[in-house]
């Protein structure tokens, strides 16, 4: 059923950008056709190639650090009162500060290179992990926890068999988001410090006026998405398992 | 095995005595039952016996080694099936083991579902198997069988009653129920309301779950049991 409205959405979205294609010249809406030979470009070419690895990297990295962190600082502010106390005011500020000013800090303490985009996208990610583990631990239903302890279950047993399964929902929808997120801060970074990874050829379209590869570049992006939160939630399944 | 000595628990900072001056033993394999009206401290009884409240006066001393608890509420992993959630407590333990116990109670049909798909009784079977495959010395039953039909409850008082008598296991069962307590137990311990202190404490010779509690001897205790909750209240 989802599958089918899946598909009836993107036949909406592929129609609409048809009809824009034949109402509008190319450089504003480029057609479907021109797209698909700029994707065929990209895709053929070993360096283009490159440039998606280089983009995949960053996009990892900075997953692997916000996702660490944001964990880490959630847990102990889930458990612990004073320190959630602490870490709130931080992480309103983190939340609300604007990635483009976080971006010209990173500028000037990395240069440019891709390092700026990594350290905004982890920024960017750390408070929806952050908050989502901190909901998570609050919401564990103390019974449980307390039938652990009166059956004389290890911590480790406890953090494995309760704790970790009990975050589970709150932990999955944390990263769904901070992927979206990820995806579109390094993206970004790479636009405006970088000549490197997809950002870098985004900003090279756009200096060579070619939109079709803009928005071939653009799509690629979203399967990258795809194709993380895919392995991630088969490596989850198997975990589970 | 189970030996309470004078325990008083009390609560806040305007002191809310909960339970005053409670003393008694739970022998090897007896069925002791603690009754007691709703909200008399019944629960935070079990609750200090099994070491989870902590900040009372008096002592409790346990001479032997496990103490199982069924919950009021099952308290079942719901990420896991039957099987896992009574695996979960004895790692040591074989599959055999696993199943026999699972077979014991009945459940072993179900061991691969989750506990979703369970009924309640179902559930609380689960529960049981889960303290018993622990390898309870004592069982701690906190008013399991609350949320069940009559007939569903009577079933698994006969189960309680039938692992009571296959095994050495003693148990120590909280109710509100003057029936199910009499039906039961070998002892009946009866509280009055807040602050919970022991207003009777008697025992039954026949045996569980074959008495006749419309004889003129239980009409007498039920007559007795409910004049010591009402003239503490």
């Amino acid at each position: 059923m989802t599958q089918k409205y899946n598909l009836i959405s993107f036949g909406i979205m592929m129609t609409v950008w048809w009809i824009g294609s034949l109402i509008f010249p190319p450089l504003v809406v480029p057609s479907i056709k021109m797209v698909g030979i700029s994707m065929m470009r990209i895709l053929s070419s070993a360096s283009l190639r490159f440039q998606i690895i280089l983009t995949l990297e960053r996009l990892l990295i900075s997953l692997f650090f916000g996702n660490c962190f944001g964990f880490l600082i959630g847990y102990c502010a889930g458990v612990n009162v004073t320190f959630r106390k602490l870490v709130k005011p931080m992480i309103a500020l983190l939340q609300v500060t604007p990635p483009v000013a976080l971006l010209i800090i990173a500028i000037m303490w990395f240069g440019f290179n891709g390092k700026p985009a990594i350290v905004i996208a982890v920024f960017a990610i750390l408070p929806t992990i952050e908050i989502s583990v901190q909901e998570g631990i609050l919401h564990i239903n103390p019974q449980l926890i307390q039938m652990g302890k009166t059956f004389k279950l290890s911590r480790e047993l406890i953090f494995k068999n309760i704790v970790l399964p009990s975050l589970a929902p709150h932990i999955a929808s944390g990263w769904k988001i901070s992927l979206g997120i990820a995806c579109k801060t390094v993206v970004m970074g790479e636009v405006l410090t970088t000549s490197t990874g997809i950002g870098g050829n985004i900003s090279d379209a756009r200096l060579n006026l070619e939109p079709e590869s803009v928005i071939a570049w653009t799509i690629i992006t979203i399967i990258l998405f795809y194709c993380i939160d895919l392995f991630v939630k088969k490596l989850l399944k198997k975990g589970v398992n | 095995m189970l030996i309470v000595k004078n325990l008083q628990k009390t609560y806040g900072e305007q002191s809310l005595v909960a339970i005053k001056d409670i003393s008694f033993t739970v022998h090897e394999n007896e069925i002791v039952m603690i009754l007691g009206p709703s909200g008399c401290g019944k629960s935070t009884l079990l609750n200090i016996i099994s070491n989870n409240i902590e900040g009372y006066a008096g002592s409790v001393e346990f001479t032997k080694k496990r103490l199982g608890y069924v919950f009021q509420e099952d308290r079942l992993l719901p990420w896991k099936t039957v099987k896992q959630n009574v695996q979960l407590v004895n790692m040591e333990g074989s599959d055999e083991q696993v199943n026999k116990v699972l077979d014991d109670v009945d459940i072993l049909p179900f061991k691969d579902y989750f506990p979703e798909n369970l009924s309640g009784g179902m559930r609380q079977r689960c529960s049981i198997a889960r303290a018993l495959y622990y390898g309870s010395d004592l069982l701690l039953l906190d008013e399991p069988f609350k949320s069940l039909d009559h007939s569903l409850r009577n079933e698994m008082l006969k189960l309680v009653a039938k692992i009571n008598k296959e095994t050495t296991l003693s148990i120590l069962y909280v109710t509100h129920d003057i029936d199910e307590a009499l039906m039961l137990a070998d002892r009946v311990i009866v509280l009055s309301k807040r602050p919970a202190v022991v207003a009777d404490d008697f025992r039954i010779l026949e045996q569980p779950m074959e008495r006749n509690l419309e004889s003129e001897r239980f009409i007498g205790l039920k007559k007795r049991i409910v004049t010591h909750l009402e003239e503490n209240t």
